[in-house]
Protein backbone atom coordinates (compact mmCIF):
# COMPACT_ATOMS: atom_id res chain seq x y z
CA UNK A 1 0.00 0.00 0.00
CA UNK A 2 2.77 2.42 0.85
CA UNK A 3 4.45 2.35 -2.68
CA UNK A 4 1.01 2.57 -4.40
CA UNK A 5 0.53 5.66 -2.36
CA UNK A 6 3.80 6.76 -3.21
CA UNK A 7 2.86 6.27 -6.79
CA UNK A 8 -0.40 8.11 -6.48
CA UNK A 9 1.57 10.67 -5.30
CA UNK A 10 4.30 10.92 -7.86
CA UNK A 11 1.70 10.92 -10.25
CA UNK A 12 0.14 14.02 -8.83
CA UNK A 13 3.53 16.26 -8.98
CA UNK A 14 4.07 14.87 -12.30
CA UNK A 15 1.08 16.50 -14.08
CA UNK A 16 1.79 19.60 -13.11
CA UNK A 17 5.81 19.30 -13.91
CA UNK A 18 7.08 22.08 -16.05
CA UNK A 19 10.60 20.32 -16.66
CA UNK A 20 10.40 17.58 -19.38
CA UNK A 21 13.75 16.06 -17.93
CA UNK A 22 12.95 16.68 -14.27
CA UNK A 23 9.71 13.85 -15.27
CA UNK A 24 12.10 11.61 -15.74
CA UNK A 25 14.44 12.36 -13.32
CA UNK A 26 11.35 11.41 -10.74
CA UNK A 27 10.62 8.60 -12.40
CA UNK A 28 13.83 6.68 -12.22
CA UNK A 29 13.63 7.95 -8.74
CA UNK A 30 10.73 5.93 -8.04
CA UNK A 31 11.85 3.07 -10.25
CA UNK A 32 15.78 2.62 -8.99
CA UNK A 33 14.85 0.93 -5.66
CA UNK A 34 13.31 -1.53 -7.24
CA UNK A 35 16.29 -2.78 -9.30
CA UNK A 36 15.43 -0.41 -12.42
CA UNK A 37 18.30 1.59 -13.07
CA UNK A 38 17.70 1.99 -16.74
CA UNK A 39 14.72 3.44 -18.33
CA UNK A 40 14.43 4.67 -22.47
CA UNK A 41 11.50 6.42 -23.72
CA UNK A 42 10.70 6.49 -27.52
CA UNK A 43 8.36 8.75 -29.11
CA UNK A 44 6.84 6.84 -32.05
CA UNK A 45 7.74 8.21 -35.46
CA UNK A 46 6.70 6.96 -38.96
CA UNK A 47 10.86 6.36 -39.16
CA UNK A 48 10.57 4.06 -35.53
CA UNK A 49 11.10 0.44 -37.56
CA UNK A 50 14.15 1.81 -39.27
CA UNK A 51 16.15 4.26 -36.84
CA UNK A 52 16.09 4.61 -33.58
CA UNK A 53 18.39 7.61 -32.85
CA UNK A 54 15.38 10.55 -34.06
CA UNK A 55 12.76 9.00 -31.62
CA UNK A 56 14.76 9.09 -28.42
CA UNK A 57 13.62 11.24 -25.86
CA UNK A 58 15.21 9.99 -22.96
CA UNK A 59 17.58 6.97 -22.74
CA UNK A 60 20.27 6.09 -20.14
CA UNK A 61 23.33 4.72 -22.57
CA UNK A 62 26.68 5.17 -23.22
CA UNK A 63 27.77 8.12 -25.82
CA UNK A 64 27.29 7.16 -29.19
CA UNK A 65 24.88 3.79 -28.45
CA UNK A 66 22.39 5.09 -30.77
CA UNK A 67 24.33 6.36 -33.58
CA UNK A 68 25.87 3.15 -33.47
CA UNK A 69 22.84 0.92 -33.41
CA UNK A 70 21.37 2.66 -36.59
CA UNK A 71 24.71 2.77 -37.88
CA UNK A 72 24.22 -1.12 -37.77
CA UNK A 73 20.93 -1.16 -38.82
CA UNK A 74 19.61 -2.79 -35.88
CA UNK A 75 16.24 -1.51 -35.13
CA UNK A 76 14.61 -3.26 -37.55
CA UNK A 77 15.58 -6.57 -35.87
CA UNK A 78 15.12 -4.94 -32.08
CA UNK A 79 12.37 -7.11 -31.04
CA UNK A 80 11.09 -5.32 -28.13
CA UNK A 81 10.59 -2.53 -30.07
CA UNK A 82 8.84 -4.79 -33.23
CA UNK A 83 6.75 -6.62 -30.03
CA UNK A 84 5.80 -3.10 -28.77
CA UNK A 85 4.59 -1.50 -32.33
CA UNK A 86 2.53 -4.72 -32.63
CA UNK A 87 0.82 -5.55 -29.39
CA UNK A 88 -0.42 -3.32 -27.04
CA UNK A 89 -0.20 -5.04 -23.57
CA UNK A 90 3.19 -4.65 -21.13
CA UNK A 91 6.13 -7.02 -22.14
CA UNK A 92 8.79 -8.48 -20.01
CA UNK A 93 12.34 -8.53 -21.95
CA UNK A 94 12.57 -12.80 -20.26
CA UNK A 95 9.34 -13.40 -22.12
CA UNK A 96 10.45 -12.35 -25.14
CA UNK A 97 13.80 -13.69 -25.16
CA UNK A 98 12.03 -17.28 -24.16
CA UNK A 99 10.25 -17.03 -27.92
CA UNK A 100 10.85 -17.80 -31.67
CA UNK A 101 13.92 -15.24 -32.41
CA UNK A 102 15.42 -15.23 -35.44
CA UNK A 103 19.44 -15.53 -35.13
CA UNK A 104 19.76 -11.77 -35.96
CA UNK A 105 16.89 -10.37 -33.73
CA UNK A 106 18.71 -12.60 -30.88
CA UNK A 107 22.01 -10.82 -31.81
CA UNK A 108 20.23 -7.62 -31.14
CA UNK A 109 19.02 -8.46 -28.13
CA UNK A 110 22.08 -9.08 -26.43
CA UNK A 111 23.89 -6.57 -27.84
CA UNK A 112 21.95 -4.16 -26.35
CA UNK A 113 21.68 -5.94 -23.16
CA UNK A 114 25.52 -6.00 -22.59
CA UNK A 115 25.67 -2.44 -24.06
CA UNK A 116 23.20 -1.03 -21.52
CA UNK A 117 23.87 -4.01 -18.72
CA UNK A 118 20.25 -5.01 -18.68
CA UNK A 119 19.55 -8.51 -17.87
CA UNK A 120 15.76 -8.07 -17.99
CA UNK A 121 12.62 -5.67 -17.79
CA UNK A 122 9.27 -4.18 -18.88
CA UNK A 123 8.61 -2.39 -22.08
CA UNK A 124 5.24 -0.60 -21.70
CA UNK A 125 3.78 0.85 -25.13
CA UNK A 126 1.98 4.34 -24.37
CA UNK A 127 -1.68 4.49 -26.18
CA UNK A 128 -4.40 7.15 -25.89
CA UNK A 129 -5.94 8.86 -28.27
CA UNK A 130 -6.27 5.77 -29.93
CA UNK A 131 -2.89 5.55 -30.94
CA UNK A 132 0.43 4.43 -30.30
CA UNK A 133 2.23 7.32 -28.69
CA UNK A 134 5.80 6.20 -27.91
CA UNK A 135 7.58 2.95 -26.24
CA UNK A 136 9.04 3.00 -22.60
CA UNK A 137 11.56 0.63 -20.99
CA UNK A 138 12.62 -0.17 -17.84
CA UNK A 139 15.43 -2.30 -17.12
CA UNK A 140 18.18 -3.42 -14.57
CA UNK A 141 20.39 -6.22 -13.83
CA UNK A 142 18.23 -8.08 -11.26
CA UNK A 143 14.88 -5.94 -11.38
CA UNK A 144 11.74 -6.89 -9.27
CA UNK A 145 9.62 -8.23 -12.43
CA UNK A 146 6.51 -8.73 -9.73
CA UNK A 147 3.22 -8.45 -11.60
CA UNK A 148 1.91 -5.33 -8.86
CA UNK A 149 5.11 -3.17 -9.68
CA UNK A 150 4.47 -3.97 -13.40
CA UNK A 151 0.70 -2.17 -13.12
CA UNK A 152 2.16 0.70 -10.80
CA UNK A 153 4.75 1.00 -13.50
CA UNK A 154 2.80 1.30 -16.37
CA UNK A 155 0.30 3.65 -15.25
CA UNK A 156 3.19 6.37 -14.38
CA UNK A 157 5.07 4.98 -17.59
CA UNK A 158 1.24 6.86 -19.22
CA UNK A 159 1.22 9.54 -16.68
CA UNK A 160 5.21 10.86 -17.46
CA UNK A 161 4.82 10.36 -21.11
CA UNK A 162 1.71 11.97 -21.48
CA UNK A 163 3.11 15.14 -19.49
CA UNK A 164 6.26 14.77 -21.32
CA UNK A 165 4.37 15.23 -24.52
CA UNK A 166 1.81 17.85 -23.41
CA UNK A 167 5.05 20.08 -22.59
CA UNK A 168 6.42 19.08 -26.18
CA UNK A 169 2.52 20.20 -28.06
CA UNK A 170 2.69 23.65 -25.71
CA UNK A 171 -0.88 23.16 -25.25
CA UNK A 172 -1.60 22.91 -21.83
CA UNK A 173 2.00 24.23 -20.59
CA UNK A 174 1.65 25.14 -17.35
CA UNK A 175 4.09 27.66 -15.11
CA UNK A 176 4.47 27.94 -11.63
CA UNK A 177 2.19 30.43 -9.72
CA UNK A 178 3.19 34.12 -9.72
CA UNK A 179 3.56 35.97 -6.02
CA UNK A 180 0.41 37.67 -6.26
CA UNK A 181 -1.05 34.61 -7.46
CA UNK A 182 0.42 33.01 -3.94
CA UNK A 183 -0.36 35.58 -1.81
CA UNK A 184 -4.48 35.75 -3.34
CA UNK A 185 -4.38 32.13 -2.74
CA UNK A 186 -2.89 32.32 1.02
CA UNK A 187 -5.86 34.42 1.42
CA UNK A 188 -8.77 32.96 0.42
CA UNK A 189 -7.38 29.68 2.63
CA UNK A 190 -8.10 31.36 5.22
CA UNK A 191 -11.50 32.13 4.22
CA UNK A 192 -11.53 35.37 3.00
CA UNK A 193 -13.78 36.96 -0.21
CA UNK A 194 -12.92 38.17 -2.99
CA UNK A 195 -13.79 42.00 -1.59
CA UNK A 196 -11.58 41.23 1.69
CA UNK A 197 -9.00 40.23 -0.34
CA UNK A 198 -9.24 43.23 -2.31
CA UNK A 199 -8.89 45.46 0.82
CA UNK A 200 -6.45 43.75 2.31
CA UNK A 201 -4.02 43.97 -1.04
CA UNK A 202 -4.99 47.43 -2.06
CA UNK A 203 -6.63 46.34 -5.21
CA UNK A 204 -10.14 45.43 -6.91
CA UNK A 205 -12.15 42.73 -6.41
CA UNK A 206 -12.22 41.98 -9.96
CA UNK A 207 -8.42 41.65 -9.97
CA UNK A 208 -8.49 39.30 -6.83
CA UNK A 209 -10.92 37.18 -8.50
CA UNK A 210 -8.78 37.44 -12.05
CA UNK A 211 -5.87 35.89 -10.35
CA UNK A 212 -7.16 33.66 -8.07
CA UNK A 213 -9.13 32.28 -11.45
CA UNK A 214 -5.33 32.26 -13.02
CA UNK A 215 -3.92 29.82 -10.25
CA UNK A 216 -7.25 27.88 -10.92
CA UNK A 217 -6.06 27.41 -14.37
CA UNK A 218 -2.69 26.47 -13.75
CA UNK A 219 -3.47 24.18 -10.70
CA UNK A 220 -5.91 22.35 -13.48
CA UNK A 221 -8.84 22.58 -10.97
CA UNK A 222 -12.26 23.70 -11.28
CA UNK A 223 -12.75 25.34 -7.99
CA UNK A 224 -11.38 27.39 -5.68
CA UNK A 225 -11.44 24.66 -2.38
CA UNK A 226 -9.73 22.31 -5.00
CA UNK A 227 -7.41 24.89 -5.73
CA UNK A 228 -6.70 25.64 -2.12
CA UNK A 229 -6.26 21.85 -1.05
CA UNK A 230 -3.63 21.06 -4.37
CA UNK A 231 -1.82 24.21 -3.52
CA UNK A 232 -1.49 23.17 -0.25
CA UNK A 233 -0.52 19.60 -0.87
CA UNK A 234 2.06 20.59 -3.41
CA UNK A 235 3.16 23.33 -0.29
CA UNK A 236 3.12 26.18 -3.22
CA UNK A 237 1.44 27.86 0.33
CA UNK A 238 2.14 27.15 3.91
CA UNK A 239 -0.54 25.18 5.47
CA UNK B 1 -17.62 35.38 -20.18
CA UNK B 2 -14.00 36.05 -19.95
CA UNK B 3 -11.52 33.72 -21.97
CA UNK B 4 -10.45 31.89 -19.14
CA UNK B 5 -13.77 31.09 -17.63
CA UNK B 6 -14.19 29.47 -21.16
CA UNK B 7 -10.81 27.12 -20.84
CA UNK B 8 -12.17 26.25 -16.81
CA UNK B 9 -12.01 22.63 -16.89
CA UNK B 10 -16.13 21.13 -16.56
CA UNK B 11 -16.61 18.95 -13.30
CA UNK B 12 -17.13 15.50 -15.48
CA UNK B 13 -18.95 12.39 -14.68
CA UNK B 14 -16.44 9.93 -13.50
CA UNK B 15 -17.27 7.33 -16.59
CA UNK B 16 -16.10 10.75 -18.49
CA UNK B 17 -12.70 11.31 -16.48
CA UNK B 18 -11.97 7.55 -16.77
CA UNK B 19 -11.42 8.34 -20.39
CA UNK B 20 -10.48 11.81 -21.05
CA UNK B 21 -8.42 11.88 -18.09
CA UNK B 22 -7.67 8.41 -16.59
CA UNK B 23 -4.69 9.56 -14.82
CA UNK B 24 -6.53 11.52 -12.59
CA UNK B 25 -9.60 9.20 -11.84
CA UNK B 26 -6.69 6.54 -11.36
CA UNK B 27 -4.66 8.86 -8.19
CA UNK B 28 -8.22 10.43 -6.75
CA UNK B 29 -9.34 6.21 -6.50
CA UNK B 30 -6.22 5.54 -4.66
CA UNK B 31 -6.74 8.69 -2.10
CA UNK B 32 -10.00 7.90 -1.49
CA UNK B 33 -9.43 3.88 -1.04
CA UNK B 34 -7.06 4.70 1.50
CA UNK B 35 -8.86 6.73 2.98
CA UNK B 36 -12.60 4.98 3.18
CA UNK B 37 -14.34 4.46 6.46
CA UNK B 38 -15.31 1.03 6.49
CA UNK B 39 -15.54 -2.15 4.02
CA UNK B 40 -18.83 -1.04 2.66
CA UNK B 41 -17.28 2.33 1.53
CA UNK B 42 -14.12 0.77 0.20
CA UNK B 43 -16.66 -1.51 -2.08
CA UNK B 44 -18.47 0.92 -3.40
CA UNK B 45 -15.70 3.28 -4.60
CA UNK B 46 -14.19 -0.13 -5.94
CA UNK B 47 -17.65 -0.98 -7.57
CA UNK B 48 -17.43 2.74 -9.11
CA UNK B 49 -14.00 2.32 -10.74
CA UNK B 50 -15.09 -0.85 -12.06
CA UNK B 51 -18.50 0.72 -13.32
CA UNK B 52 -16.32 3.70 -15.12
CA UNK B 53 -14.28 1.38 -17.25
CA UNK B 54 -17.61 -0.88 -18.46
CA UNK B 55 -17.80 -3.50 -15.80
CA UNK B 56 -21.37 -3.97 -14.42
CA UNK B 57 -21.00 -6.62 -12.25
CA UNK B 58 -18.73 -6.89 -8.74
CA UNK B 59 -18.18 -9.86 -6.58
CA UNK B 60 -15.32 -9.98 -4.18
CA UNK B 61 -14.24 -13.51 -2.48
CA UNK B 62 -11.79 -13.67 -0.04
CA UNK B 63 -9.43 -16.47 0.79
CA UNK B 64 -9.60 -17.81 3.81
CA UNK B 65 -7.14 -20.74 4.61
CA UNK B 66 -8.32 -20.98 8.14
CA UNK B 67 -10.28 -24.45 8.27
CA UNK B 68 -12.28 -23.50 11.47
CA UNK B 69 -13.89 -20.41 9.45
CA UNK B 70 -14.95 -22.69 6.41
CA UNK B 71 -18.34 -22.08 7.20
CA UNK B 72 -18.17 -18.78 6.36
CA UNK B 73 -18.98 -17.25 2.92
CA UNK B 74 -16.26 -16.21 0.93
CA UNK B 75 -17.74 -13.56 -0.68
CA UNK B 76 -17.22 -10.19 0.40
CA UNK B 77 -18.98 -8.15 -1.65
CA UNK B 78 -21.90 -8.95 -4.31
CA UNK B 79 -23.31 -5.93 -6.05
CA UNK B 80 -26.32 -7.87 -6.98
CA UNK B 81 -30.03 -7.62 -6.08
CA UNK B 82 -30.72 -10.37 -3.04
CA UNK B 83 -33.34 -12.43 -5.01
CA UNK B 84 -30.40 -12.88 -8.19
CA UNK B 85 -27.97 -13.90 -5.69
CA UNK B 86 -26.18 -17.12 -5.65
CA UNK B 87 -27.54 -19.44 -2.27
CA UNK B 88 -25.54 -20.90 0.40
CA UNK B 89 -24.78 -24.08 -1.98
CA UNK B 90 -22.68 -22.36 -4.48
CA UNK B 91 -20.24 -21.17 -1.34
CA UNK B 92 -18.54 -24.79 -2.11
CA UNK B 93 -18.13 -23.62 -5.53
CA UNK B 94 -16.50 -20.35 -5.03
CA UNK B 95 -14.57 -22.05 -2.57
CA UNK B 96 -12.80 -24.37 -5.49
CA UNK B 97 -12.65 -21.66 -7.55
CA UNK B 98 -10.53 -20.06 -5.24
CA UNK B 99 -8.19 -22.93 -4.64
CA UNK B 100 -7.73 -23.06 -8.37
CA UNK B 101 -6.84 -19.14 -8.04
CA UNK B 102 -3.97 -19.96 -5.94
CA UNK B 103 -1.98 -20.60 -8.10
CA UNK B 104 -1.82 -17.52 -9.96
CA UNK B 105 -1.99 -15.27 -6.70
CA UNK B 106 0.34 -13.14 -8.07
CA UNK B 107 -0.58 -12.77 -11.81
CA UNK B 108 -1.98 -9.64 -13.43
CA UNK B 109 -5.53 -9.61 -14.20
CA UNK B 110 -6.66 -12.02 -16.36
CA UNK B 111 -9.86 -12.63 -18.69
CA UNK B 112 -11.54 -16.26 -18.15
CA UNK B 113 -11.44 -16.29 -21.98
CA UNK B 114 -7.57 -15.95 -21.80
CA UNK B 115 -6.97 -19.35 -19.46
CA UNK B 116 -4.74 -21.19 -21.32
CA UNK B 117 -5.74 -24.66 -19.93
CA UNK B 118 -9.22 -25.58 -21.73
CA UNK B 119 -10.25 -27.82 -18.62
CA UNK B 120 -10.32 -24.97 -16.19
CA UNK B 121 -11.34 -22.15 -18.38
CA UNK B 122 -14.43 -24.47 -19.18
CA UNK B 123 -15.30 -24.81 -15.22
CA UNK B 124 -14.82 -20.99 -14.48
CA UNK B 125 -16.93 -20.46 -16.97
CA UNK B 126 -19.54 -22.77 -16.23
CA UNK B 127 -19.55 -21.19 -12.78
CA UNK B 128 -20.07 -18.10 -14.03
CA UNK B 129 -22.54 -18.02 -16.55
CA UNK B 130 -25.42 -17.30 -14.25
CA UNK B 131 -24.19 -13.90 -14.06
CA UNK B 132 -24.88 -13.39 -17.77
CA UNK B 133 -21.81 -11.77 -18.94
CA UNK B 134 -20.35 -12.84 -21.75
CA UNK B 135 -16.77 -11.64 -20.44
CA UNK B 136 -15.34 -12.22 -16.67
CA UNK B 137 -12.05 -10.36 -15.82
CA UNK B 138 -10.19 -11.93 -12.71
CA UNK B 139 -8.36 -9.56 -10.56
CA UNK B 140 -6.08 -11.92 -7.97
CA UNK B 141 -4.95 -10.03 -5.00
CA UNK B 142 -2.16 -11.40 -2.91
CA UNK B 143 -0.14 -9.56 -0.28
CA UNK B 144 3.66 -10.66 0.15
CA UNK B 145 2.93 -13.01 -2.26
CA UNK B 146 0.17 -14.86 0.35
CA UNK B 147 -3.26 -15.14 -1.95
CA UNK B 148 -5.73 -13.31 -0.48
CA UNK B 149 -8.81 -13.01 -2.43
CA UNK B 150 -10.49 -12.11 -6.01
CA UNK B 151 -12.29 -9.56 -7.45
CA UNK B 152 -15.01 -10.60 -10.10
CA UNK B 153 -15.91 -7.78 -12.63
CA UNK B 154 -17.95 -9.13 -15.29
CA UNK B 155 -18.92 -7.19 -18.66
CA UNK B 156 -20.68 -7.68 -21.49
CA UNK B 157 -18.69 -5.80 -24.09
CA UNK B 158 -15.28 -7.91 -24.27
CA UNK B 159 -11.85 -6.50 -23.21
CA UNK B 160 -10.58 -3.34 -21.67
CA UNK B 161 -7.22 -1.20 -22.64
CA UNK B 162 -4.11 -2.21 -20.89
CA UNK B 163 -4.21 0.80 -18.83
CA UNK B 164 -7.27 0.19 -17.54
CA UNK B 165 -6.48 -3.26 -16.77
CA UNK B 166 -3.23 -2.10 -14.86
CA UNK B 167 -5.53 0.53 -12.63
CA UNK B 168 -7.65 -2.06 -11.95
CA UNK B 169 -5.08 -4.50 -10.81
CA UNK B 170 -3.53 -1.60 -8.64
CA UNK B 171 -7.13 -0.73 -7.26
CA UNK B 172 -7.85 -4.02 -6.12
CA UNK B 173 -4.58 -4.29 -4.24
CA UNK B 174 -5.81 -0.46 -2.62
CA UNK B 175 -8.80 -1.97 -1.46
CA UNK B 176 -7.61 -5.11 0.11
CA UNK B 177 -5.24 -3.25 2.05
CA UNK B 178 -7.93 -0.68 3.03
CA UNK B 179 -10.38 -3.40 4.16
CA UNK B 180 -7.54 -5.05 6.19
CA UNK B 181 -6.31 -2.31 7.67
CA UNK B 182 -9.62 -0.74 8.76
CA UNK B 183 -10.31 -4.75 10.17
CA UNK B 184 -6.96 -5.03 12.30
CA UNK B 185 -6.54 -1.66 13.41
CA UNK B 186 -10.46 -0.60 13.96
CA UNK B 187 -9.05 0.99 17.33
CA UNK B 188 -6.76 3.35 16.07
CA UNK B 189 -8.47 6.97 15.59
CA UNK B 190 -6.63 8.03 12.54
CA UNK B 191 -8.97 10.97 11.77
CA UNK B 192 -8.50 12.74 14.89
CA UNK B 193 -11.10 14.96 16.22
CA UNK B 194 -13.19 14.71 12.40
CA UNK B 195 -15.50 11.68 12.16
CA UNK B 196 -14.73 9.09 9.30
CA UNK B 197 -17.76 10.23 7.82
CA UNK B 198 -16.70 14.15 7.79
CA UNK B 199 -13.05 13.02 6.62
CA UNK B 200 -14.50 11.66 3.79
CA UNK B 201 -17.07 14.41 2.81
CA UNK B 202 -14.08 16.69 3.31
CA UNK B 203 -11.86 14.90 1.04
CA UNK B 204 -14.08 14.63 -1.77
CA UNK B 205 -14.79 18.55 -1.62
CA UNK B 206 -10.72 19.39 -1.73
CA UNK B 207 -11.57 17.33 -4.39
CA UNK B 208 -13.71 19.89 -6.24
CA UNK B 209 -17.06 18.21 -5.38
CA UNK B 210 -19.85 19.68 -4.78
CA UNK B 211 -22.81 18.59 -1.98
CA UNK B 212 -24.60 17.16 -4.52
CA UNK B 213 -21.74 15.11 -6.39
CA UNK B 214 -20.28 14.18 -2.97
CA UNK B 215 -24.33 12.84 -2.11
CA UNK B 216 -24.15 11.11 -5.51
CA UNK B 217 -19.91 9.16 -4.44
CA UNK B 218 -21.28 7.88 -0.93
CA UNK B 219 -24.39 7.05 -1.44
CA UNK B 220 -26.08 9.85 1.00
CA UNK B 221 -28.48 12.87 0.17
CA UNK B 222 -27.50 16.04 -0.54
CA UNK B 223 -28.03 17.19 2.63
CA UNK B 224 -26.74 14.81 4.75
CA UNK B 225 -23.38 15.48 3.04
CA UNK B 226 -23.97 19.51 3.76
CA UNK B 227 -24.69 18.34 7.44
CA UNK B 228 -21.15 16.26 7.66
CA UNK B 229 -19.09 19.26 6.56
CA UNK B 230 -20.80 21.87 8.43
CA UNK B 231 -20.29 19.59 11.47
CA UNK B 232 -16.87 19.39 10.33
CA UNK B 233 -16.53 23.14 9.87
CA UNK B 234 -18.02 23.48 13.42
CA UNK B 235 -15.42 20.92 14.99
CA UNK B 236 -12.65 22.67 13.12
CA UNK B 237 -13.66 26.56 14.77
CA UNK B 238 -13.82 27.51 10.98
CA UNK B 239 -16.21 29.50 9.09
CA UNK B 240 -16.23 28.54 5.49
CA UNK B 241 -15.50 25.68 3.51
CA UNK B 242 -12.60 26.42 2.18
CA UNK B 243 -10.55 27.17 5.98
CA UNK B 244 -12.09 23.62 6.79
CA UNK B 245 -10.40 21.96 3.96
CA UNK B 246 -7.34 23.98 4.98
CA UNK B 247 -7.35 22.76 8.75
CA UNK B 248 -8.26 19.42 7.88
CA UNK B 249 -5.21 19.64 5.38
CA UNK B 250 -2.76 21.00 7.79
CA UNK B 251 -4.00 18.59 10.92
CA UNK B 252 -3.37 15.37 8.79
CA UNK B 253 -6.63 14.90 9.12
CA UNK B 254 -7.37 14.38 5.09
CA UNK B 255 -5.04 13.05 2.97
CA UNK B 256 -2.01 15.56 1.66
Amino acid sequence: MKRITDAARLARRLRLEVDGAEIWRQLKAFAAPFGFDHLSVLRCRDDLPERLAPSIVYIDAPQGFAEEFDRERFCPDHPLIARALAELEPFSAMETRARQLTPSQRRVLQHVSVSLDVRDGWTFPICYGGALRGIMMFGGREPDMSPLLRSVLHLLAHRAFKRSDELVDGAPKLHRLTPRELECLRWVALGKTDGEIAVILSISPRTARFHVENAKLKLRVATRVQAVAEALRLNAIAA
Amino acid sequence: MTEYESETPRAASLEERAVNDIDETIVQSVESLARASSPPAVWSVMKAIAAAFGFERMIVLEDCQDPTLSALSPVLYDDAPSHDRQDLDHNAQWRSMLSQLRACATSKPFFVGEISQAEQRRAFEALLAPLGASNTLLVPVARLLEFKGVILLASKTPGISPIARSALHVLAHCAFDRVHALEHEPKRREFGILSPREAECLHWAAAGKTDNEIGAILSISPRTARFHIENAKKKLGVSTRIQAVTEALRLKAIAA
